[in-house]
């Protein structure tokens, strides 16, 4: 899913960096701390960003405390015995991540068709924790736009993950789930 | 205690634990617990079939083959009878132990049966010849 790039506002952002420090203080205060930076291929004046995968509830918010960065379902990890013995299904989690892709180029809203839960955990993996200081000081042109995707996950404990192509919430709910207040998004 | 209430408590004790835990295990491989690939799914029926299978089917065969006759009989030695039931109900609750235990594990769920395998391998031998020694020596 992607935010439609006349939600964010970017009139205060001179630079790119200024724009990361704006995603970046969102994601800060929706509880994030970890996320990596991507540069874009074919692509010198814009940036990805990728969010640590988070679990999720049925209601798109993340799990509580520490819950919420476990890579194992949370109804696994707290089984009682009795649950243990008689359940027939595995237990579930959701997942989620958010990527912030800053391009000038003329984007077409093509989310990964074939994103993967290993493959968000490479994205986690191999992103840089800082903007890079050439991108960083580039100008934000009027051809800047902020697209935002976001890759949702269901994974039966113990079983591959399934990618949800199609989520029952939009951009800008899962947005407002996590907490993440970006300006101009309403 | 005759031969026929030494038996019958033998058979009780396997049918009514292990069959629960065979019923489990197909419910289980049904809805996909195990996953639904076949090469992981046979890991859990090989799993099945050598630990929990031939001990049932040894009950069954015991029950067919010595049929009534003997039956009020007294048991020759109770030490035996004792020892069979005893190293049967341990077999069975570690059964159960990695069955219950394999779902918060942190391992895939292959491995946790596989390395089971390892130590029950042992307990069965143990049970096996509990439970040989109690019906061989109670033929008349």
């Amino acid at each position: 899913m992607t935010l439609p790039e006349s939600a964010f506002d970017r009139t205060a952002m001179r630079t790119l960096k200024q724009a990361a420090e704006t995603i970046e203080t969102a994601l800060r205060g929706a509880g994030f701390g970890d996320w990596g930076y991507f540069s874009l291929p074919e692509e010198e004046d814009g940036f990805g960003l990728v969010t640590r995968i988070e679990q999720i509830n049925d209601g798109g918010k993340p799990l509580e405390g520490a819950a919420r960065w476990l890579m194992r379902p949370y109804a696994a990890a707290t089984m009682t015995p009795l649950q243990s013995l008689t359940s027939i299904r595995r237990p579930t989690g959701r997942y989620r991540v958010f990527m912030f892709v800053l391009s000038a180029k003329d984007t077409v809203d093509n989310p990964t068709a074939q994103a993967t839960m290993p493959l968000a955990q490479e994205w986690n993996r191999l992103g840089q924790p800082r903007l890079g200081q050439k991108i960083a000081a580039l100008p934000m042109t009027d051809r800047h736009a902020m697209t935002v995707r976001v890759y949702e996950f269901e994974q039966a404990d113990k079983i591959p993950a399934v990618f949800e192509a199609s989520s029952r919430w939009t951009a800008v709910e899962h947005l407002k789930a996590a907490g993440i207040v970006l300006p101009g998004v309403k | 205690m005759t031969i026929g209430r030494a038996r019958a408590a033998l058979s009780l004790l396997w049918v009514g634990a292990g069959g629960p835990l065979l019923l489990l295990m197909v419910a289980r491989s049904v809805t996909g617990f195990y996953g639904k690939d076949n090469n992981e799914l046979l890991e859990v029926w090989a799993w099945v079939a050598t630990l929990l299978l031939p001990m049932l089917g040894l009950i069954v065969a015991a029950w067919s083959a010595g049929g009534s006759h003997g039956d009020d009989k007294p048991v020759r030695s109770m030490a035996v009878f004792w020892g069979a039931l005893l190293f049967s109900a341990f077999y069975l609750a570690t059964l159960y132990l990695v069955v219950v235990l394999e779902p918060p594990a942190p391992d895939p769920w292959a491995t946790v049966f596989r390395t089971s395998g390892w130590y029950l391998g042992f307990l069965q031998a143990l049970v096996v010849a509990a439970i040989g020694k109690f019906f061989i020596e109670n033929v008349h």
